[in-house]
């Protein structure tokens, strides 16, 4: 086997997965994300792209950002809704402390909303129920539910205002 | 009814909103900002999801020289079957010895990302075969359905593929799918799944 083609073999096992998670979660769509991260492997393997010989993986990861921020720019508002996601301009070098944030922002949650609306919280982002789900879940109205959502949108406003960032 | 309530009965349901109303609603920076929470809210679980799995167990550590990238030796086919998209990995190797070790290491190298990738990828109903080879969907097919399977060419072992396959869909469905690949003809003959 020639040294190149092993080489790619091994970034290939190496990344793939964890490429493909980043993808993912960009663009909240499997197949599209697939996509994405083939198109890098493609790119490798015709020789477009040629990583550096020093953290080729951290070449690719923001490669593969840049790939899913210009699939997302190409989106309707309402295909970028349907999916949720950011209607901000994304910048690949901040990504790492756009996640730092919402990491401290679910851990905010669970340390200060009242229990029943960080149930509701985490049913709803994390569970991904719909509102109807989960009032039969918990047994409280959908209007209940709204209101616990609200309320636990308006104190992660508080805190974390988008706006101010 | 307040504008936060319709902001998450439009994010739940946007198709029950115009284009019209979906802007309206963005480009009120209240409303807005609390989108973008929701965003990052979804994302903060995901993160704390990934965090917890195997894959993010996996640490993405790579040391090595790129300075032969430029004459990649590999051949991608990428091909968009029934608007889903799949790609299939072909790993090609030269004649002589050489060829028969580099048979040997990536048949190894696959055996162990498959290990690891059938952990996460499998649900109740579809099966997703991430960077998997030919012989080893084939055997498990062969199992499922309870047919043979025959290798006509040897090298299609090897073929790797990036597909779903839905478990309550017949056999012969699947197999189309399969063939959609540049690379992959398979036939049902005898109740036997034959590759060439």
């Amino acid at each position: 086997m020639s040294a190149q083609k092993k080489e790619i073999e091994q970034l290939y096992i190496a990344c793939y997965q964890q490429l493909l998670s980043v993808a993912r979660a960009m663009l909240k769509d499997d197949e599209e994300a697939s996509d994405v991260v083939s198109d890098v492997f493609a790119r490798l393997a015709d020789g477009s792209l040629v990583p550096p010989a020093d953290h080729p993986e951290s070449y690719l990861l923001v490669i593969v950002r840049h790939l899913c921020i210009d699939r997302s720019r190409k989106m309707t508002l309402r295909e970028r809704i349907e999916r949720r996601l950011s209607l901000s301009e994304s910048d690949p070098t901040a990504m790492d402390n756009d996640q730092d944030r919402a990491r401290e922002m679910i851990a905010y949650a669970e340390n200060t909303f009242p229990r029943q609306t960080w149930r509701v919280f985490q049913l709803r982002f994390d569970d991904g129920l719909l509102y109807r789900e989960i009032a039969e879940r918990l047994g409280i109205s959908e209007v209940a539910v709204y209101k616990h959502l609200a309320e636990a949108l308006r104190k992660l406003k508080e805190k974390f205002n988008p706006t101010r960032r | 009814m307040k504008e936060i309530e319709k902001l998450l009965k439009m994010t739940e349901r946007p198709q029950d909103y115009s284009d019209e109303e979906i802007r309206q609603m963005m480009n009120d920076p209240e409303m807005r900002a609390y989108y973008e929470l929701m965003v990052s809210a979804e994302a903060g679980f995901a993160l704390k999801k990934d965090e917890t799995s195997e894959v993010a167990k996996r640490p993405m550590h790579y040391a090595i020289n790129f300075r032969f990238m430029k004459a990649a030796a590999v051949i991608v086919g990428i091909l968009l079957v029934s608007g889903i998209s799949l790609a299939a990995y072909h790993f090609t190797f030269g004649a002589g010895s050489s060829a028969v070790e580099g048979h040997e290491s990536l048949t190894q190298e696959v055996r162990v990302s498959n290990a690891h990738q059938q952990e996460i990828t499998t649900s109740d109903a579809v099966r997703t075969f991430e960077n998997t080879e030919l012989q080893q969907i084939l055997k498990e097919l062969s199992d499922y359905y309870h047919v043979g399977v025959e290798f006509r060419n040897e090298q299609s072992r090897h073929i790797r593929i990036y597909t779903k396959w839905d478990t309550t869909a017949p056999l012969h469905l699947i197999i189309d799918r399969l063939n959609g690949f540049e690379k992959v003809s398979i036939r049902l003959i005898d109740n036997h799944i034959v590759a060439e």
